[in-house]
C-alpha cells in the first residue's frame, strides 16, 4: 500500500487532475484505490461521481479517533474498487491546529483503512496549513504539482520546503516522489523556459514526463469519468502520461 | 476495528467557514505542534527557535536538492553497530543508490518506520 499526498502552494495547478490521473491509472490496472478529498473546494468528490454520503472528511477528522474513517468512505460512480474519503466547505474548518494530535488525525484515522488499498490518493488544499499537514504526516510520498509559469515555480520551492520540515517533524516515512510539471504547451516559449528552469534547478526532483495541456481533461472531470474511459486520442496521452507518473510512485 | 460510538456530523458542519456564524476560536497551537510554516509565511511560529532551525536551504553545497530533502531528521545521531547477512547489506546499497541516499538514512527510515508499526 503506497500513500500518496498531491500538493502545490499555487491553486489551479492541476492538483485535483493529478490526483484523478493517478487514481484513475491504478484503477485501470485493477488495483483497489482510496481518494481523500482535503480540499474544501471538493473538486475531486465532485469529479469522482460520489453517491450520497452523510459524513465527510471534516467529520472523520472531528473525530479524530483511531479507524473511524472507514465510517466515511463512499462508492465512486467510476466504478468498484475506487472509494472516496469525500471534502465538503465545512472541512475548512479543520484547517487550523486543534489539539496535540491535530497534524496526525488523518494518519491515526486511517489506521486499518488505507491497508485495504492498494494506492491512497490525497488531493491537499493549496495551502500549507493543518489539512496539508495532515495530508504529509499521513503519506509515504509527496507529489508536487506544477505548471511552466512564474508563480507556480515560487510556489514549488515552497512546497519542497514544506515536505522537508514535515519529513523531519512528522513523518520520517515521507519522501518527494517528484515534481510533475502539468498543462505543458511545447509550442509556447515561455513553457519551455520554464521547463528548463526547472530542470535545471531540480535535476534530481523533476519528473521525465509532463502532462499536456489537453481539453479532453475538464470534459472527462465535468463527466464525472476518469480520463483512462475518455475516448480521444488527447485523453490517451494524458492518461499514459499519469500511468508513467503511477510507475514511479509505486517503485 | 469496532468504534463504541458511530461517526457524527461535526458540530460546525452546518457553519460556513467565512460567512457563519462565529465559530469557536482556534485553538493555540500546542508548544509540540510539529511543523513550522515554511520560511516565507508571516504567522508569529517564525520567531522560535525551532522554526528557524527548520528553515535551512535545500541547496546544501555538493549535495543534491534530493539529499537535502531527504536529509537526517535532527535529532542526535549514534552509532548502531548491528551485523546483518552480505545480501542484505548488498541490498541496503542497491537502494541507497537508486534512491541518492545514503544506507545510514534506508536503515533510519525503515527502523523507524517498523518501530511505528508494532501492534
Amino acid at each position: 500500500m503506497t500513500t500518496v499526498a498531491v500538493l502545490s502552494l499555487k491553486g489551479g495547478v492541476g492538483k485535483t487532475t493529478t490526483t484523478l490521473g493517478i487514481a484513475g491509472a491504478a484503477w485501470a490496472r485493477g488495483q483497489r484505490v482510496l481518494v481523500i478529498d482535503l480540499d474544501p473546494q471538493a473538486n475531486a468528490t465532485s469529479s469522482l461521481d460520489v453517491a450520497p454520503h452523510p459524513f465527510t472528511m471534516s467529520d472523520v477528522l472531528a473525530d479524530g479517533r483511531p479507524g473511524i474513517a472507514a465510517e466515511a468512505l463512499a462508492s465512486s460512480g467510476w466504478g468498484p474498487g475506487i472509494d472516496v474519503l469525500t471534502s465538503e466547505e465545512a472541512l475548512a474548518h479543520r484547517n487550523r491546529p486543534e489539539g496535540h494530535d491535530s497534524a496526525t488525525r488523518l494518519r491515526i484515522t486511517l489506521e486499518g483503512v488505507a491497508d485495504r488499498y492498494g494506492l491512497v490518493v490525497i488531493d491537499c488544499p493549496p495551502s500549507l496549513d493543518e489539512l496539508t499537514r495532515n495530508a504529509l504526516a499521513a503519506s509515504d510520498r509527496a507529489l508536487i504539482v506544477t505548471e511552466p509559469g512564474y508563480y507556480a515555480l515560487q510556489g514549488t520551492e515552497r512546497a519542497l520546503r514544506a515536505v522537508q520540515v514535515a519529513r523531519d517533524s512528522l513523518n520520517l516515512r515521507l519522501r518527494p516522489a517528484g515534481i510533475l510539471v502539468n498543462r505543458v504547451r511545447e509550442t509556447l516559449g515561455e513553457h519551455r523556459r520554464h521547463l528548463q528552469a526547472l530542470r535545471t534547478d531540480y535535476p534530481g526532483l523533476l519528473l521525465g514526463m509532463e502532462v499536456p495541456e489537453s481539453p479532453e481533461v475538464p470534459e472527462a472531470e465535468r463527466a464525472g469519468v476518469p480520463i483512462q474511459a475518455w475516448p480521444s486520442p488527447g485523453a490517451r496521452i494524458v492518461a499514459d502520461a499519469f500511468d508513467d507518473v503511477l510507475d514511479i510512485l509505486l517503485t | 476495528m469496532s468504534t463504541p460510538e458511530p461517526l457524527a456530523k461535526a458540530p460546525d458542519a452546518d457553519v460556513h467557514p467565512v460567512t457563519g456564524p462565529a465559530s469557536a476560536p482556534a485553538s493555540t497551537p500546542p508548544p509540540s505542534a510539529p511543523v513550522a510554516p515554511p520560511a516565507d509565511a508571516s504567522t508569529d511560529d517564525e520567531t522560535t527557535s525551532r522554526a528557524k532551525v527548520k528553515r535551512k536551504s535545500l541547496k546544501r553545497k555538493g549535495k543534491a536538492t534530493s539529499d537535502a530533502l531527504l536529509g537526517a531528521p535532527k535529532d542526535k545521531l549514534v552509532d548502531l553497530d548491528v551485523r546483518v547477512p552480505k545480501s542484505v547489506r548488498k541490498r541496503l546499497r542497491a537502494e541507497a543508490k537508486e534512491r541518492g541516499l545514503s544506507p545510514d538514512a534506508i536503515v533510519t527510515a525503515i527502523l523507524d518506520a517498523a518501530l511505528d508499526d508494532r501492534p
